[in-house]
């Protein structure tokens, strides 16, 4: 039975932002499906994906993505819009 | 207002962050920083003959030093010749800043001439990469640089500079202030760490076979000093891995050293019957575990780790705390009690701390084995305080079971992506750290020759290297493999090389060879009484084994000692 996960980040839109995130979960072999990017808020990059839980969990990939320095917000939703945990990382202040 | 152009303001930015010292090898796309550097005369810059040995080099000098390495490269194949270093630092937390010209911006795109795309290539063996596209954004972005090798966990960064950008001018106020540095802890513990420090605190206060597992991240976060008085307060028994060789004195009687692939069998067997692990600052990778599920099978773990994408990769512990071993650890080091484990030393001491209790059998008498050159210059090495390199391989190994370096920062190897011809670039950078403590290189014949153009910066440089090169014709530690596991089939192993003697004369060295035992000690004695750079060509036992060794796939207990003088009934 497949327990995909929907997850919803934000990259901040600086070259090669998308590169490094897509590279860390090819190397990482997160077991990401169904991946859109669409323009988000304030200039951001929104990535919308779903996680096969029955691959990886998802506090593995929550862990993963911290090592991201474009990564704004991670939330992991429930379903349609439904949050069920969010966190807001700040691990990197904008280059001026 | 004065006006300034790229390439001054990247001097400007390496100076302010306390960069005096710089690694690299010039080309044409980085030609206006090193018309600058030129002119600015503030920064002292060491001239490899390589790449790749500048960024290795940036690494000895990082590690050495607890500062940033930086390496510089032009564009195209000086850049590319960087990937090697910066996977190396990546893989063990060394902070590099790697800066490279790139081709300018109106042919970026182009496939111009010497160009690359280094940060698509780099992407995966660094933290972050940038590309500068205007001058201004060069002191905001070198300080980001640097922030980012520092933090975290530390790790590599490129800064991607085209050379239009380096010669735009730019009209700039003055030095940009920095930046106060962000406090690291809260005020408070949040409630969930205070709760799990209490659980860690207790699970150990209860445990009846303790141990401590101890990594760089001790070093690198500056509490090796707490880690020897929890380990005393607590009687707690200390394995240290290969890149926490110094987290520990290796002579202190709690010391149990190297565990894993080629560690010793108290070491080993300890983990394997301890029932509470404290994990402080390390990874747990595949050559400390053997197969997960056979590791530390009677083990609660607490992983105290401030990479949140390590914990739980492959070891899964029971407490975990995530965060600076700075804030962490002395947390969770107020609530150890005082403690005892009379039954648990008693078991520990059945097992032998030495990699090789014996002598190993020599074919003849005074035949000079591996064995006897790594316990000679490890007991040279650890009196003197020295720093000592070690590239990849049987002697890395041996020096590692034989070093009983009590110093954080004087035991340089690349033990997570395992590159042949690190050690002599890196004894370089360590070198140039200042205070005059001696550098020694324990090196292969094989890994010598991947990088041994450095001799000639050596020499340029005048630093006074002593380089031992374990010379025994062949790819050693291949060879143990193949001998072992590939029926005896030496499939292009076995490797000739140049006369080292006259090779060291060619360069401008002193040469010494050893090929006998008790020539070994004399010729320790000469190289640290010589001057300038020296070379020791050690010739060793050709198809000689580094033991214990745990065979791939098999657990930790299942060790193999010395198979002629395998101790029989070990338990």
């Amino acid at each position: 039975m497949n327990h995909a996960t929907p997850f919803l980040v934000h990259l901040r839109d600086r070259p090669a932002a998308l590169e490094r995130f897509l590279g860390l979960v090819r190397r990482r072999c997160l077991a990401v499906e169904r991946l859109s990017v669409n323009p988000g808020p304030d200039g951001m990059l929104e990535v919308r994906f779903h996680l096969d839980e029955n691959r990886t969990a998802p506090a593995r990939l929550e862990a993963e993505l911290e090592a991201l320095v474009d990564l704004a917000r991670l939330e992991r939703l429930a379903g349609a819009g439904e949050s069920i945990a969010g966190r807001t990382h700040n691990t990197s202040e904008p280059i001026e | 207002m004065t006006e300034r152009t790229g390439a001054d303001l990247m001097c400007d930015g390496l100076v302010e962050e306390g960069v005096s010292l710089l690694f690299g090898h010039p080309g044409g796309a980085i030609l206006p920083f090193y018309d600058a550097l030129h002119r600015d005369g503030r920064l002292r810059h060491v001239l490899c003959r390589h790449e790749q040995a500048a960024a290795h080099s940036a690494d000895g000098y990082a590690r050495a030093s607890g500062g940033v390495g930086v390496c510089v490269a032009t564009s195209g194949p000086g850049a590319t010749n960087l990937v090697t270093g910066l996977a190396t630092a990546l893989m063990d937390s060394v902070p590099l800043v790697a800066i490279t010209g790139q081709v300018p911006s109106h042919v970026m795109g182009t496939e111009a001439f010497q160009e690359t795309d280094i940060l698509g290539i780099t992407m995966p063996v660094t933290k972050h990469g940038f590309v500068v596209q205007s001058a201004d954004e060069i002191p905001g972005i070198l300080r980001e640089a640097f922030r980012l090798a520092r933090s975290g966990r530390p790790g590599p960064v490129l800064v991607d500079i085209p050379k239009d950008v380096q010669n735009q001018r730019v009209r700039v106020a003055g030095p940009v202030p920095a930046e106060p540095a962000a406090s690291r802890l809260p005020s408070h513990l949040p409630p969930h760490l205070a709760s799990a420090l209490e659980r860690a605190a207790r699970m150990l206060n209860e445990a009846r076979h303790p141990l401590i597992m101890a990594g760089r991240g001790v070093v690198l976060a500056g509490v090796t000093g707490l880690l020897r008085e929890v380990a005393e307060r607590a009687e707690l028994p200390v394995v240290t891995t290969l890149l926490g060789l110094d987290a520990f004195p290796g002579d202190h009687p709690l010391s149990l050293g190297l565990p894993g692939m080629h560690g010793n069998e108290r070491s080993n067997r300890a983990i394997q019957e301890a029932d509470v692990i404290l994990g402080l600052g390390l990874r747990f990778d595949d050559r400390i575990t053997g197969p997960v599920r056979t590791f530390a099978p009677n083990a609660s773990i607490i992983h105290l780790e401030v990479d949140a994408g390590v914990v739980g990769r492959t070891v899964c512990p029971t407490v975990s705390i995530l965060g600076d071993l700075r804030d962490t650890f002395p947390a969770l080091a107020d609530c150890i009690a005082p403690a005892r484990h009379p039954g648990w030393w008693t078991r520990l001491s059945t097992w032998p701390r030495e990699a090789d209790p014996s002598e190993p059998p020599r074919p003849e008498p005074g035949y000079l084995t591996g064995r006897t050159a790594a316990k000679g210059l490890a007991r040279h090495i650890t009196a003197t305080g020295a720093v000592v390199a070690t590239d990849v391989g049987q002697h890395q190994m041996l020096m590692a079971q034989e070093l009983r370096n009590a110093r954080p920062g004087t035991h340089l190897t690349s033990g997570g992506l395992g590159t042949m011809g690190y050690a002599l670039p890196a004894a370089m950078g360590a070198a140039l750290v200042g205070g005059g403590t001696p550098t020694w290189v324990v090196v292969g014949d094989g890994g010598f020759q991947m990088n041994l153009q450095e001799l000639a910066t050596v020499v340029q440089e005048g630093i006074p290297l002593r380089i031992a090169v374990m010379n025994n014709g062949y790819l050693g530690m291949v060879r143990q493999w193949q001998e072992l596991f590939h029926g005896r089939r030496y499939s292009e192993s076995e490797i000739t090389g140049p006369d080292l003697v006259l090779l060291a004369r060619a360069y401008g060295l002193e040469g010494l060879r050893v090929e006998r035992g008790e020539a070994l000690e004399g010729a320790i004695a000469l190289a640290e009484a010589t001057p300038g750079p020296v070379i020791l060509d050690l010739r060793v036992d050709r198809e000689e084994n580094v033991y214990p060794m745990v065979p791939p796939g098999a657990a930790l207990h299942d060790l193999v000692v010395q198979p002629a003088r395998a101790r029989a009934g070990a338990a």
